[in-house]
């Protein structure tokens, strides 16, 4: 009897161990195959795998029963009890706090308490992502394997992440290009951190840019059905909307765009009419004397509810265009605002170039940074305004300016000059008569806004303190989109502080040898009390 | 309760009263003084933030040194023995000891407080961001303080505790960059599991719950495997 038990247990001996070997081959025939997919197919390769582990499991099953006297020993003791139990509750802790972890990370909130709240998104995009009515897939395509991109894939997330936790129709991906370069070749990627918007299946917005203002800009971009068209009056030696030099206005035309508008070029001249997609109309410094026929067109245009942008600038001769704008309540003067305790100081044009801080009056003007006008015509309300008009001022000097009309010689302030504070800006509303033709459409109203100055929203000038955002705001007024008017830029410099002679020293000197002295001191302090007591 | 506070007091005792302490303070606050006075010479900003951010270096360093006593000290001078048998839980003990260690980490940062006072009376601070980065800095400091009672907790060497704390604070620290070696999405794990990675926010002045909630687990459960261990002492 027992030799047979001896030999049965000799044989499940051979057996197991048979098992760990076979096992052990298996794996390792899975592992050397992976590597020679020539000679190993992949199936193959995974089928060795399972059956190696599946090996092994029964190995140790098997060497499990044959030491089961053991296990049952060592189980009895309360020692491995108490292990036991204490391992349980240690990894079910672990998982609670790992669960809690997930969790938190996936339903958390934030609050930013700083003082401008610089790491919030602004009210106007709060605005902008309550009003979506639809759903919009945010993809940003990166690669997570660059170091050099980590800066910029971090800003990109940031950003979006905010604009997630705030609406929850904001659908934001992250797509690794490399990982997945299909996905990548189907929306024509061709940099790294390209970001695009899609409503739906419709068109793919690109985001140009990861500041705020580049984000929500392409969201409006997206929501939008149609796109407004911006037309810039050609052919009086206006301000080039092409032209990247200093006097042109390229720089204006891509924040338009920017802001989802179209922009193109109008002769007046050529085309019978102003077109019907044109939402503002824009005259920037003209040179040269209008035709008649063009001031028709014009006034056509603004007639039927049209919005016009006119800029102006000192200069000598008349085009016809300054009085051609009186029927809208604004006068032009011929002049040059000098502004003696006002003025930038580095435009080049000394006192010519008033700045303005405060703006009293309107409100797409109200939470504007400083601004500034080198070389402007100062601008007011018509004593009588025509029938239906209605004007109120956007920008205003201080009351140091005056408006210089001998435009020779030495300036000096004398009777003939108008007397600060003078109005830079005016913003004309035009309510049509009820008394229209009655084969009129529905009347509907017309918006003016009159500039004594167009080098603000040239190339040169429009990027310097409020500016941009000025030209950017009263334009909006002008197509009544509110909801556009541009997101000043978060100042993220924490501020400076200016040292007197000496006290950096002072600083250095307490922090460093006073307070640690001071501890010393409290040290020994203590230590000679002890030895007191 | 109280038993834990009696603990606490005990311990913190022999804190102050041990010249250790003092030479960590001396040290710490010169450190910081050296940092504070150099990174606002040179930048002129009214913001703490590089000099926290050292301060997280220095307590890297220093904490280990600060823990590795609490539970380790008592095998080595054999008291423990007479810890375990007093009327007081495995709990109250772990929890009494990180108590006083906290307290001490406060005094410590207590003695920056007049860093942020200079930066009112030369500029103009936001005092919510300083406020912020405190409360992070503290939670971090609050993390190395429960990873050193635990490895305290698991020697009766003051060395190894020591140094044991100091490796597995710096292995957290480091993870971002072994999770890069993996790629997303496992690289984003890795960062999250990172002990300052949950800084950036609080040092911008944003409280996020989601790093409160990483700090807080984290903290509790070291404390839970400190009082684990201390149980296991309990059966030899």
């Amino acid at each position: 009897m027992q030799t047979q038990d001896n030999q049965r247990a000799a044989l499940f001996d051979k057996v197991v161990l048979g098992l760990g070997i076979l096992g052990i081959v298996l794996l390792a025939a899975a592992l050397g195959g992976s590597y020679l997919p020539k000679y190993v197919p992949a199936k193959v390769a995974l089928y060795l795998r399972y059956a190696g582990w599946v090996t092994v499991g029964l190995y140790v099953l098997a060497t499990a029963w044959q030491n089961r006297g053991w296990i049952a020993d060592v189980s009895r003791q309360r020692r491995a009890r108490s292990g036991a139990n204490s391992v349980a509750a240690v990894a079910v802790v672990l998982a609670l706090l790992g669960f809690g972890n997930y969790f938190g990370a996936k339903y958390h909130k934030r609050i930013d308490v700083t003082e401008n709240k610089k790491f919030s998104l602004s009210d106007q995009t709060k605005k902008v992502l309550k009003e979506l009515k639809e759903d919009l897939t945010v993809t940003a395509f990166v690669s997570n394997n660059d170091h050099r991109f980590q800066g910029m894939n971090r800003q990109i997330k940031d950003l979006w992440d905010q604009y997630a936790y705030l609406s929850p129709r904001i659908k934001f991906k992250i797509v690794d290009v490399d990982r997945d370069p299909s996905v990548a070749r189907k929306f024509e990627v061709t940099r790294y951190g390209t970001v695009f918007i899609q409503r739906g299946e419709g068109k793919k917005i690109e985001v140009q840019g990861t500041s705020e203002q580049d984000a929500t800009s392409a969201i409006l971009k997206a929501t939008q059905d149609t796109q407004k068209v911006v037309y810039f009056v050609q052919g009086h030696g206006e301000a080039d909307p092409e032209s990247h030099e200093e006097p042109g206005m390229g720089q204006a035309k891509s924040s338009l765009e920017k802001q989802n508008y179209q922009v193109k070029k109008l002769s007046l001249l050529t085309e019978k009419q102003v077109p019907a997609d044109a939402a503002v109309v824009i005259v920037a410094a003209p040179k040269k004397p209008f035709y008649p026929q063009e001031l028709d067109k014009l006034g056509a245009f603004v007639k039927q509810g049209g919005r016009l942008y006119a800029m102006l600038a000192p200069q000598e001769g008349d085009t016809g265009f300054e009085k051609w704008l009186t029927k809208y309540g604004v006068t032009v003067r011929k002049d040059v605002v000098i502004d003696p305790q006002q003025f930038h100081p580095y435009s080049g044009y000394g006192e010519m170039a008033p700045v303005v801080h405060r703006y009293p009056y309107h409100e797409t003007t109200q939470r504007l940074a400083a601004t500034f006008f080198p070389l402007s015509r100062s601008v007011s309300a018509l004593e009588q305004l025509p029938e239906g008009v209605s004007v109120s001022p956007l920008v205003e000097t201080s009351e140091f300016a005056w408006g210089e009309t001998n435009l020779k010689g030495q300036a000096k302030q004398d009777a003939a000059d108008a007397k600060g504070p003078l109005k830079l800006a005016m913003a004309a509303t035009l309510t049509p008569p009820a008394s229209a033709s009655p084969t009129a459409l529905v009347a509907k109203e017309s918006r003016v806004v009159v500039f004594g100055n167009t080098s603000f929203a040239t190339n040169q000038f429009i990027l310097g303190g409020g500016n941009g955002d000025l030209f950017l705001n009263a334009l909006n007024w002008l197509t009544e989109q509110s909801a556009l008017v541009s997101i000043p830029s978060k100042d993220t410099a924490p501020k400076t502080i200016d040292f007197q002679n000496g006290q950096v020293e002072a600083v250095f000197f307490t922090t460093v040898a006073g307070v640690p002295l001071g501890l010393v001191f409290l040290g020994g302090f203590v230590w000679w009390r002890r030895r007191s007591a | 309760m109280a038993k834990l506070w009696a603990i606490a007091s005990r311990e913190l005792k022999s804190y102050f009263a041990s010249p250790l302490a003092y030479v960590v303070a001396f040290i710490f606050t010169a450190i910081e003084g050296v940092f504070f006075s150099v990174i606002l010479a040179q930048s002129r900003e009214a913001t703490l933030q590089g000099m926290l951010q050292n301060l997280a270096v220095v307590f890297l360093l220093t904490t280990p040194a600060l823990t590795m006593s609490l539970i380790a000290g008592e095998r080595s001078r054999s008291t423990m023995e007479m810890l375990l048998t007093s009327p007081v839980t495995d709990r109250d003990i772990v929890l009494g000891k990180y108590m006083a260690s906290l307290m001490f980490l406060l005094f410590l940062v207590g003695t920056t407080l007049v860093f942020p006072v200079i930066l009112e009376i030369f500029g103009k601070p936001d005092w919510a961001v300083i406020g912020t980065s405190y409360l992070g800095t503290i939670l971090l400091g609050a993390t190395f303080l429960a990873v050193g009672l635990l490895a305290s907790s698991w020697t009766s060497n003051l060395i190894v505790a020591m140094l044991s704390a100091f490796g597995l604070m710096l292995l957290f620290w480091l993870l971002p960059a072994v999770g890069n070696i993996f790629g997303s999405p496992y690289s984003q794990a890795f960062e999250y599991m990172s002990v300052m990675s949950h800084q950036e926010n609080l040092a911008r002045g944003v409280i996020d719950t989601a790093d409160i909630i990483y700090y807080l687990s984290f903290i509790a459960g070291c404390l839970f495997l400190a009082v684990r261990s201390v149980e296991v002492l309990r059966w030899r």
